[in-house]
């Protein structure tokens, strides 16, 4: 009994210690923290804020650069309704007067560009906009042009036709564009 | 017996001293905390110690758990001593004090600041810090010394020194339709760009160790993922093609991107390594599933899905199994923010034709609108989940704002003039 009291006040002690030293760390010896920015890109300017920008310059972007100086095609956008993808009943002799074409120019290609309004997320617009263009391409395999003719990609909400804040302006850039990638007649 | 006694006796001894040095000022995680009486004196050093002392009062400030005093009352001087009798009359519990020196090191002439608090009913010095730094970073070590307060007082981390990403028009260049990707520190200064432009550039996501962005972008008709290097602005391409490429959040490994892919269809998420650059499948369906965020478990993932008609919000486990639904209010939710925690989820629906930045636990219950000024999209928490920032063109252009997470303190963070969105917060 008496071992195990000496030991344990030994242990107190030690414990104790161990306390002190905890508590020791607090004020009168400031730790240093060496602080530095470990992402710093020197090369590119900074930003001034307060900066006087164009103000035109805050419009949406409009067509993007790439969709000019491509042919022309011989046809016609395919609009969609609001956060939708199939193909609407007007759509179907545009597509038929698609797919005429295409069977009879074998060499051509295209690519269904699908665009959404500027009403929901940048992300979603997306595969929104991705999923027009894939169902516009199902629907004109399904009429018997070849898969690998068409080509499919989505420009979501970032190139809108028209900017007005309204269903008539959303109607219009819901769509799906043609572009002719390949052996156009036009 | 007499063992167990003293055994036991130690360790209260051992906890008391504990509970002693980890007092916390206020619960700030009680509902209603009040706000604690502060005083941030000027440091000592000329206007280097004021600009210090400025930056911390803005940081203390914004957090909204401290009532600040102006510092025309302050009866002791920055270059007096302590003593709490200066402080007492004047209802304040805390003070913060410092100065600020240039020291030369190995570094070359650096600033050193030094940092302390007093707890004026005890009397006591509550914290002592140095920092060493250049003067180029004076801000970010303000942040940082800000963040020291933060943490004596609340015993929790700050956020302070985190910094945001977003995407922008140029600056400088008025002429030019190209967007870049810049980074700011939280409180909106020190915007840098670190990005060439590219024709359309979606939301940047900052790596865990917030080092590194990837982001998506256009070019020639191809959708790419970019990862930039911060520290040499370098960058790879980790993945490009036709199909929609969009960047969610890193897995908490940061070696894996979350992000959604239409590569076999329709927009389904993926796991992109960012090393081997393989794709691996998380669902395979036929609805869209887009917009992947995660927590710092990385166990869930919350996500946008249409397989009921419209865009809701989701959440599946990592390896896409057991998926169930959050949202079931309204027709149109998306752009989900898992809080670092994992217990919130931010996001945006639209109410009433406006998008609006909403609140939910991720079992769907206490949702909460904290936006209704204009159209408010793409919420991002900071990695506390005390703040938001998102999107809002309540002022015309598109900019970033900050909201603290109940809806108050809702400010401009990106520079003016400029249309900027995309906003996401790093975690370090």
């Amino acid at each position: 009994m008496k071992k195990i009291f000496t030991i344990s006040v030994i242990l107190l002690m030690m414990f104790m210690l161990g306390c002190a030293k905890k508590q020791a760390t607090a004020p009168d010896k400031p730790a240093t923290e060496v602080a530095k920015e470990e992402i710093l890109p020197q090369t590119n300017d900074s930003g001034n804020r307060g900066l006087d920008v164009d103000k035109d310059k805050n419009k949406n972007v409009k067509t993007d650069e790439a969709v000019k100086g491509e042919t022309s095609t011989p046809f016609t956008d395919v609009y969609f309704d609001y956060d939708k993808s199939d193909i609407k009943s007007d759509a179907k002799a545009t597509l038929k007067a698609a797919s005429d074409y295409m069977i009879a120019n074998t060499a051509a290609t295209i690519s269904a560009e699908g665009h959404c309004d500027e009403r929901g997320t940048s992300e979603y617009n997306m595969a929104l906009g991705d999923k027009r263009a894939k169902s516009v391409k199902d629907y004109l395999v399904s009429l018997g042009v070849p898969t690998d003719k068409i080509s499919t990609f989505s420009y979501g909400k970032e190139a809108q036709v028209c900017t007005e804040h309204a269903e008539s302006c959303w109607s219009k850039n819901r769509r799906v564009h043609f572009v002719v990638t390949k052996g156009g007649s036009k | 017996m007499m063992k167990k006694i003293i055994i036991l006796m130690v360790l209260l001894i051992c906890f008391s001293s504990v509970t002693v040095q980890a007092k916390v000022y206020i619960d700030i995680t009680s509902p209603g905390a009040r706000q604690i009486p502060i005083a941030v004196v000027d440091f000592e050093g000329e206007d280097i110690g004021r600009q210090v002392a400025d930056i911390i009062r803005s940081d203390l400030d914004y957090s909204g758990f401290f009532r600040q005093f102006d510092k025309s009352v302050f009866v002791e001087k920055p270059n007096q001593s302590f003593d709490a009798q200066n402080w007492k009359p004047l209802g304040v519990e805390l003070v913060v004090k410092g100065t600020v020196e240039t020291i030369t090191t190995a570094m070359g002439k650096v600033l050193k600041v030094n940092i302390s608090v007093f707890d004026v009913f005890s009397s006591t010095r509550i914290l002592t810090k140095s920092f060493q730094a250049r003067e180029s970073i004076l801000r970010l070590v303000s942040h940082k010394a800000a963040n020291s307060v933060y943490e004596s007082i609340t015993g929790l981390s700050g956020v302070f020194d985190t910094k945001i990403a977003f995407v922008a028009d140029d600056l400088s260049n008025r002429y030019t339709n190209k967007k870049y990707i810049y980074i700011m520190d939280w409180d909106g200064e020190r915007v840098r760009k670190v990005t060439d432009g590219d024709n359309i550039v979606m939301r940047p996501h900052w790596s865990p160790d917030g080092l590194s962005l990837a982001y998506t972008f256009e070019k020639s008709k191809r959708w790419g993922i970019n990862l930039i290097d911060l520290k040499t602005l370098q960058s790879e391409i980790l993945l490009i093609s036709q199909a929609a490429n969009i960047t969610g959040d890193f897995a908490p490994d940061g070696e894996n991107l979350l992000i959604s892919s239409s590569i076999k269809g329709i927009s389904n998420i993926y796991r992109l390594n960012t090393k081997s650059k393989t794709l691996s499948p998380l669902s395979s369906t036929y609805n869209i599933e887009t917009s992947p965020s995660t927590s710092s478990s990385g166990s869930e993932i919350v996500y946008v899905s249409d397989q009921d008609s419209t865009p809701q919000i989701f959440i599946m486990d990592k390896e896409g199994n057991n998926k169930r639904r959050v949202t079931f209010s309204g027709s149109y939710n998306t752009s989900p923010n898992f809080s670092y925690s994992g217990e919130k989820i931010v996001y945006s629906a639209i109410i009433g034709g406006k998008f609006q930045v909403m609140m939910i636990n991720k079992d769907g219950t206490n949702m909460v609108q904290l936006t209704s000024e204009g159209n408010n999209e793409e919420p991002y928490f900071s990695p506390d989940g005390r703040y938001v920032v998102f999107t809002s063109d309540r002022f015309g252009n598109k900019s970033v704002f900050i909201t603290r997470n109940d809806g108050t303190g809702q400010k401009v963070l990106s520079p003016n003039k400029i249309r900027a969105f995309g906003p996401s917060w790093s975690l370090k």
